[in-house]
């Protein structure tokens, strides 16, 4: 256990010595919060009642599609792997390592989000505190969960740049976060039920636990696990 | 003495190409042990298969004792410091943070250091240190000193002679004929994935002590095995034989001789030949 929780510790530094990640966990999706914001809130003041969900939204997908995908490339894309292996590191490690410290980084984000919106942009709070944080942290597994299969599975870091965009964009897009999903043609609705962002907004802007939207979050951590599992016993035995 | 390392008909393929060719060997316990040959003969294969890092199509491995590995090729996370490295390890390994360990290897200085930030050297006395986290009995070593400079071969050295007067069996692949006999008491020479020479560094050299090579420079041409900036270069078993017939050569036809040189062949000579045999 003591081995395990120093990985997770050290795991959580080497992400804050990561300038790339230090720009997709906090300081670009932050930027964009401000800037944004001030957009949203002086273009639709109506956009003050979900500013905090849609922001966090955008923060989190970023964080963990472009962010947290990065350190399992360079870790299982490369012959770290082997180190790892023969200094008695069981494979798993890394991953877990890598979604535990992704997900603190993540969670602390969104609460600095949390904090300054309404302070700054007069943004509304959530009415149901305890929802929206629970909310927010099944959002942050599925979005991380996604992540981590794009990691695990592109094995350069220029391409993972390429591929986790075709994810990071419509995750966006077609979210609801920027526009009302009503407006999107259906096409783009129905794409959009694909991505956790979609329904991690429509369950942390609801007052209450809808199964209706954790359900098809709880489906894709599971895919997302079930996927990752297979992959790590793979890459393992290759 | 007992044997740290079996292998007994090891064969290893790459889809259609067999890199691995039935090989066998032993090591004994508290043996150096050095796989030999040039690049892509199947050192680091066959180490890898004995690791446990790579499967293998048929043969059996059998290692007696706790092993560690300085891999050739492995790397750490790039802004990881060497003193975390070692101690993520060292913990996953269940032992105490042997910061004797991690000093002895002169990484004292370096703790804090970035892996990215670190010289090859220092990254190979990392990785090292890493490898005999535990204290293990089988230390192996991929091209232990590949890319070092002189002074960093030097301080790697010693501490490879340290762990065998500590008597840790060390099983290398290298190609490095002078680090390989000044550290090893056996060497296998792999070629085409098969072992073509099994012995004792003497042996290997003994093998050709006979084979000489007689360099000889006159005034006329001579014929000769080679030529070689300016000497005739004789290959020969029997040195006395040849030198006798060559000057005696030189004296019929009034070719005068400059100068003769006679060289046993070294190490890396007889690993050479090895390798050019058949080719």
């Amino acid at each position: 256990m003591s081995a395990f929780l120093f990985g997770v510790a050290l795991q959580w530094k080497l992400d804050l010595r990561n300038k790339g990640i230090l720009l997709t966990y906090y300081i670009v999706p932050l930027v964009f919060f401000a800037f944004m914001s001030g957009i949203f809130s002086s273009i639709n003041p109506a956009a003050k009642q979900t500013l905090i969900q849609s922001m966090t939204i955008f923060g989190v997908t970023m964080g963990a599609i472009l962010g947290a995908s990065a350190p399992l490339v360079e870790l299982y894309g490369s012959e770290i792997k082997k180190a790892y292996k023969m200094g008695g590191i069981p494979l798993w490690v890394a991953t877990v390592n890598n979604l535990i410290s992704a997900f603190i980084h993540l969670y602390i984000m969104s609460l600095i989000i949390f904090f300054l919106a309404p302070i700054f942009f007069q943004a509304s709070v959530p009415a149901e505190l305890g929802v929206y944080f629970v909310s927010l942290a099944i959002f942050i597994l599925a979005s991380l969960g996604v992540g981590t299969v794009l990691g695990l599975f592109v094995k350069s870091a220029s391409r993972l740049t390429l591929v986790a965009q075709f994810v990071f964009l419509p995750s966006i897009m077609l979210a609801g976060i920027m526009f009302p999903s009503e407006l999107l043609p259906k096409a783009f609705t129905a794409a959009s039920v694909v991505f956790p962002a979609t329904w991690g907004f429509k369950q942390m802007t609801s007052s209450n636990l809808d199964l209706q939207f954790l359900l098809p979050l709880f489906v894709m951590i599971f895919i997302s696990g079930v996927v990752i599992a297979i992959r790590l016993k793979r890459i393992g035995l290759e | 003495m007992g044997m740290a390392i079996r292998v007994e008909n090891l064969i290893k393929s790459y889809g259609q190409n067999t890199v691995i060719k039935e090989i066998s060997f032993e090591v004994a316990k508290g043996e150096a042990f050095a796989l030999l040959g040039a690049n892509g003969a199947g050192k680091t294969t066959t180490l890898e298969c004995i690791e446990g890092l790579r499967r293998y199509e048929s043969g059996k491995i059998s290692l007696e004792g706790s092993i560690g590995v300085q891999l050739q090729s492995s790397s750490l996370q790039a802004n990881m410091k060497a003193i975390e490295a070692f101690t993520l390890f060292s913990k996953w390994n269940r032992t105490n943070v042997d910061l004797k360990l991690f000093s002895s290897l002169g990484l004292k200085g370096l703790k804090n250091k970035q892996y990215a930030e670190m010289s090859m050297g220092q990254k190979r006395r990392l990785h090292l240190a890493i490898a005999l986290i535990g204290s293990p009995d089988i230390i192996f070593l991929d091209e232990p000193t590949a890319g070092l400079d002189v002074e960093g071969r030097v301080a790697l050295h010693e501490h490879i002679r340290r762990l065998k007067a500590e008597g840790k069996t060390i099983m290398m692949a290298s190609h490095d004929m002078a680090e390989v006999e000044s550290l090893c008491d056996r060497i296998a020479i792999l070629k085409d994935g098969k072992i073509a020479f099994s012995g004792g560094p003497k042996e290997l050299t003994s093998v050709m002590g006979t084979k000489c090579q007689i360099y000889v420079k006159t005034s006329e041409f001579l014929e000769h095995d080679r030529l070689e900036q300016g000497y005739y270069i004789f290959q020969s078993s029997n040195i006395a034989d040849t030198l006798y017939k060559v000057l005696e050569n030189c004296k019929k036809t009034q070719n005068i001789v400059l100068d003769v040189k006679i060289e046993r062949a070294t190490l890396e000579q007889r690993f050479m030949d090895i390798a050019r045999e058949g080719k």
